[in-house]
């Protein structure tokens, strides 16, 4: 394995890191809150103390496989995630490191779930830096140190492990012939739609500051908000703002591109975008129907309940009411929203609305094979054929998808909480969610919980948002062996 | 630049893999999945799986906006059809792989026909590589510039001859001859040399010298061989063919030995003059039968890279003083450690061709690359330019020039008359030049080998 090329990748992103630090040193050192800005700038210092000598070492070799690629995107997450917590444990505004750690964890793997009970306590400046967090850690940091950096000039199938490494889905589908090119457009994308949501948002006469954070958190599907209640006490037009805005980022960013080239058949025909609006309506509906004694009128569920659905299914995990007090059914269907996710190629999380697809056709095909022995019969996404390596893949994908829920729920269980609480807090933290059910829940937040099950769930996340191989094969002795 | 590379078998990959280094946006086509697959996972370009020769999926690779297009399926027909449909599609430039015996002899009357900016062709040109290397038996590696005027031949000093120890400033006075030492590979570490450079035993020393210089530099370094005029020839493949018609126009005794009845049978036709013998060439029976102990030159052509390594490993243990060896797996050249065993490879040949083509075209000032050969396992390139009226050092005594670190001007060709250039030699328009350079800087345009004058 090539350390000293891991070590270097590591050590930059921890520059991109102080980088970022600076606007929200500068915030809090605006509003005088001066333990935040202390904290902002200890941690802006580690991260070049340490980010500085990786980054300036030269490793002697620069090709990198894809067992390399892995080990950094996994080091580099816990990395971002370690020194992202230092201005809140600095700062003193958690004391236990723990839940810095978990609190960072959860704004960079866009989960959103939070042990703060009193949120609007926080300084402004830690407010805006854990929003921040949500934007960077969508696209993915990596992805952002490429387009910054090329790493080895001219030769960059190095940076194709890291991107494949860090990117969610089944497959990356190139947009232009380079990765770096590729990469740059996708963020440009998510650039513009987030300064447009910015742009709604502040159209609504919401603050400036209310409308960054709500923008960050929403562009990455993060969900962590910067009131006690999330997003209930915003006026109607936010909240439909925010609605319409989850769903255009949990869509496969490859459908704005097509959308730029004009080729708005083959957009519009995107299987997987066609099967992402049928659960989102399905689902809707079903669940309006479920809680009709619930709201007054037509209109005010139907802003609740698509508000939910969405905030649930892109993974973000804002709330406007707590869906924990609704009937079973409605409860039941957002616990199942939560496994599906969003789009592959978006920012959201979960097991990508695509793969859903492929382990409902690979089940029918199973179906189908048991009727008819010989059949020959091939799985086809989008006009083309899947390989059986593919499916195969997606299928092992999910056992081990599940494996980790199950064993991290049993983990949790040690804390007492109902079964209700710890399976749900699993299933949250894996997919990226935040919010659960029960003591978990939507108003709930995470704090009750030990510090192992507080690692064990910040684990997670992290498996979670990596898509579980980044982070798994660190724990395998194999890849460390010489 | 934007490239599409239609096919993305080994030589498809192999060009792809090169150029995607020198930084163009590439998109590969091929029909077999698993192939499209594995580029788009290998390397930093697209590739898209289906037909080459459908429209529809040249217009999504873009050929109708590429700036070049190279095809390189296996079959030399759908290549061409893929440059008649790219030329209709408007793509400026088109370059078609074009193996087959047949086709390459008529080629030039189709070239307009087809809009073929040019055609490539692995085969032959590793055939005329071996041919040349069978003409002066003393070299590893024998790369010709300025029409075949200039050559650069790789040797490497024994102990106690001429060039060992030998300060590169008293090599002309030792050796009394025109010639200069582009590049010194000394175990891992490849330099460009000055003139305070000592050679040593066992270095590998690539010389630059007018081509009628070279036979007379190798007697003086104790190099020099007879022309190999009995030469054995293992398995019978296209590059086989291309060898033989080469060698039968010159003096030469050849020995083709070919399993296959009926190819051997082809052979036999085609080259009434060679002794063809039908026989597995894997057997040592056949070869001491065939006396290849006693051959002057032994090339090992078959299709199947690893059987022509093993023979030619084994046929080094027989004493034969040249050993050709076709193989695509350049990786295991280090398992060759005998010292006149010489690895050809077609996939490179071609993909160094494409590169010299590609490099060319991009040049804007008209100080074009003429051609580019890779030295020391391609951590060296020795570039040949065309000097002119835009050459920043135009008319200036080259001592008076400061180039880039590295670089080195080798030789230069004004009118046909070659200089080994001096301090007091002068770059004039119409000159063209060999500029040696290390690999990892790409160099497009003459002016780049400058020092900038700040």
């Amino acid at each position: 394995m090539n350390y000293r090329m891991i070590g270097n990748v590591i050590g930059k992103v921890l520059w991109v890191e102080a980088a970022f630090l600076l606007p929200a040193l500068l915030l809090s050192a605006l509003r005088g809150e001066q333990n935040a800005a202390w904290g902002c700038a200890a941690a802006i210092l580690a991260c070049l103390l340490v980010g500085l000598p990786l980054g300036l070492q030269k490793p002697r070799r620069r090709d990198i496989y894809a067992r390399d690629g892995m080990v950094t995107a996994g080091f580099t997450w816990l990395a971002v995630s370690l020194f992202g917590a230092l201005p809140f444990f600095i700062s003193g505004a958690m004391p236990n490191f723990f839940d810095c750690f978990f609190e960072t964890a959860s704004g960079f793997t866009t989960t959103g779930a939070t042990i703060l009970s009193d949120v609007e306590a926080l300084p402004r400046g830690l407010l805006y830096w854990r929003s921040f967090t949500h934007w960077l850690g969508g696209m993915g940091v990596l992805v952002f140190l490429l387009i910054l950096n090329p790493l080895a000039n001219g030769a960059s199938g190095e940076s194709m492990h890291l991107l494949r490494a860090e990117s969610p889905g089944v497959r990356i589908t190139k947009l232009v012939p380079r990765m770096r090119n590729s990469a740059g457009i996708l963020y440009r994308i998510y650039i513009v739609l987030t300064a447009l949501m910015f742009l709604f948002l502040m159209l609504g006469g919401n603050t400036l500051f209310d409308s960054v954070t709500l923008a960050f958190g929403t562009a990455g599907t993060g969900g962590f908000a910067v009131r006690n209640d999330s997003a209930a006490s915003y006026s109607a037009y936010t909240q439909w703002v925010i609605t319409v805005f989850m769903f255009l980022f949990s869509v496969n960013f490859n459908i704005y591109f097509l959308l730029l080239l004009r080729q708005f058949k083959k957009a519009v025909q995107n299987e997987e975008l066609r099967g992402f609006a049928a659960i989102v309506l399905i689902a809707t509906a079903a669940i309006m129907m479920n809680t009709r004694q619930y709201f007054s009128s037509f209109w005010e569920s139907l802003r609740h309940v698509s508000f939910q659905v969405l905030t649930i299914l892109s993974t973000s995990g804002f709330a406007t009411v707590n869906f924990d007090l609704w009937p079973q059914f409605s409860r039941s269907v957002m616990l199942l929203l939560m496994f599906i996710g969003a789009c592959a190629g978006s920012t959201g999380g979960g097991l990508k609305v695509v793969r859903v697809q492929l382990l409902a056709k690979a089940a029918f095909r199973s179906v189908h094979r048991a009727i008819h022995p010989n059949a020959v019969h091939l799985i086809h996404s989008d006009g083309e054929i899947v390989d059986d390596r593919t499916v195969q893949t997606v299928g092992a994908y999910f056992a081990v998808y599940c494996a980790i829920v199950a064993a991290a729920t049993v983990m949790v269980s040690v804390d007492g909480f109902s079964f209700e609480t710890n399976f749900s807090a699993a299933v949250s933290c894996m997919n990226n969610v935040g919010p659960g059910l029960g003591a978990v829940g939507a108003v709930e937040n995470y704090g009750g919980f030990s510090n192992f099950s507080k690692l064990v769930l910040t684990l997670t996340m992290l498996i979670g948002r990596l898509e579980i191989y980044p982070m798994l094969v660190l724990f395998f002795p194999s890849v460390w062996k010489k | 630049m934007r490239i599409v590379i239609i096919g993305g078998g080994k030589v498809g990959f192999a060009i792809a893999a090169q150029l995607t280094q020198e930084g163009h946006d590439i998109t590969v086509v091929d029909k077999a999945r698993s192939l499209a697959d594995r580029i788009s996972d290998q390397l930093d370009c697209m590739a898209i799986c289906g037909s080459g020769a459908s429209v529809e999926v040249m217009r999504e690779a873009g050929v109708d906006t590429c700036d070049l297009m190279i095809a390189c399926t296996a079959q030399d027909e759908l290549n061409m059809l893929c440059c008649v449909f790219a030329a209709k599609l408007g793509c400026a430039n088109t370059i078609a792989r074009v193996r087959s015996p047949e086709y390459a002899r008529q080629m030039y009357l189709l070239k307009d026909e087809l809009g073929l900016s040019t055609t490539i062709n692995p085969e032959m040109t590793a055939a005329r590589e071996m041919f040349r290397l069978l003409e002066i038996p003393g070299v590893l590696k024998r790369d010709s510039f300025a029409h075949g005027r200039v050559e650069i031949v790789e040797v490497i000093p024994r102990p106690g001859d001429v060039l060992d120890g030998t300060r590169l400033m008293d090599l002309p006075r030792k050796t009394h001859c025109k010639a200069l030492v582009g590049a010194v590979q000394r175990g891992e570490e490849t330099v460009i040399p000055d003139g305070k450079f000592t050679l040593m035993a066992g270095d590998k020393v690539y010389i630059c010298a007018p081509a009628t210089e070279i036979v007379h530099i190798l007697h003086r370094i104790g190099e020099y061989k007879k022309k190999a005029r009995d030469i054995l020839l293992i398995g019978g493949s296209r590059v086989s063919e291309y060898l033989m018609e080469l060698l039968s126009r010159a003096d030469s005794r050849v020995t083709l030995i070919e399993p296959d009845p009926a190819v051997a049978e082809h052979f036999a036709e085609r080259f009434p003059e060679a002794t063809v013998v039908c026989a597995d060439a894997a057997s040592e029976a056949v070869l001491k039968e065939e006396r290849a102990d006693r051959m002057q030159a032994v090339a090992a052509l078959s299709d199947r890279d690893e059987e022509n390594l093993i023979l030619s490993m084994y046929v080094a243990t027989l004493g034969v003083p040249q050993i050709l060896t076709l193989t695509d797996k350049a990786e295991l050249a280090s398992l060759i450690s005998d010292r006149n065993n010489r690895l050809i490879s077609p996939k490179q040949m071609c993909a160094d061709m494409i590169i010299r083509y590609v490099r060319a075209m991009q040049n804007t000032t008209g100080g074009s690359v003429v051609m580019l050969h890779h030295l020391a396992g391609g951590r060296v390139d020795a570039l040949e330019f065309n000097v002119t009226e835009g050459c920043r050092g135009l008319s200036r005594r080259l001592m008076d020039i400061r180039l880039k670190p590295n670089i080195l001007i080798a030789s230069i060709n004004r009118r046909g008359r070659i200089l080994v250039p001096g301090g007091a030699d002068t770059l004039e328009a119409g000159d063209t030049v060999i500029v040696i350079t290390a690999s990892n800087r790409v160099i497009l345009d003459l002016n780049d080998i400058f020092a900038d004058e700040a």
